[in-house]
């Protein structure tokens, strides 16, 4: 099936690769169906592109590859899906400048294959994640 | 809005499978327990519209946005990883 992106142009992805989220999204609760599509040269970035709009994509970041101390079975266990399932961040870049951007790890996006693939953006209750990570940090001045 | 009067240890249920008590009333704090299924998510309302306004401000992402270029990568560098500070809990 073909799926429209704005950014991505045209892709042609299996209908088996949908990721269902059944919930929506806080406040975008029509963004129910999406695909994950890798950034080109970046392994640990994802674009989230949905069907129904064009326009409508998060760009996330697997946190398995970044942050190796991420409670990861917390979010998996709020998510209630199987150890296998990943664990994203939703990034924010504000007016676009990337040196700005953050990654939520308050509210991460845990994305699971089976039976087939479903997601759900989970709230991590109890601890002091922020919803604002800095991605970038300033270099320390030498 | 449907409004209750409960004392402390005093519950109601909403459905058939959701069921809240009130746990202890202390000054002007009121710490309640719930019970419900797994798949019902429950959210303090602070944290939910913080997260409500970080989704919407996270979907308005420019249609230019270069990935590559910012983060000044070396074309077929093995793993490049964006270095994250660690995290308190």
């Amino acid at each position: 099936m073909l799926v429209a992106s704005t950014r991505l142009g045209e892709l042609n992805i299996s209908p088996s690769a949908l990721i269902e989220f059944s919930e929506g999204f806080s406040g975008l609760p029509e963004w129910r169906q999406g695909v994950l599509v890798p950034v080109a040269e970046l392994p640990c970035f994802f674009w989230l592109q949905f069907v129904h709009d064009p326009a409508a994509a998060f760009l996330l970041l697997a946190l398995e590859g970044v942050l190796a101390d991420y409670d990861f079975a917390l979010a998996r266990q709020a998510a209630a899906f199987t150890p296998q399932s990943r664990v994203y961040a939703i990034i924010r870049v504000p007016a676009g400048d990337l040196s700005q951007a953050t990654a939520n790890l308050l509210a991460p996006v845990v994305i699971d294959d089976l039976p087939a693939p479903i997601g759900r953006q989970v709230i991590l209750h109890d601890t002091n994640y922020p919803l604002r990570h800095p991605l970038f940090v300033e270099d320390e001045p030498c | 809005m449907l409004v209750l009067a409960r004392k402390v240890g005093e519950r109601l249920h909403i459905g058939n499978d959701i069921e809240v008590v009130v746990v202890e009333i202390k000054g002007d704090v009121v710490r309640l327990g719930i019970a419900a299924p797994r798949g019902v998510a429950i959210f303090r309302h602070e944290i939910y519209a913080a997260i409500q306004g970080e989704n919407l401000a996270a979907s308005a992402l420019p249609n230019d946005l270069n990935l590559s270029a910012k983060l000044n990568l070396q074309k077929g560098a093995p793993n490049p990883k964006v270095q994250l500070p660690p995290v308190d809990k």
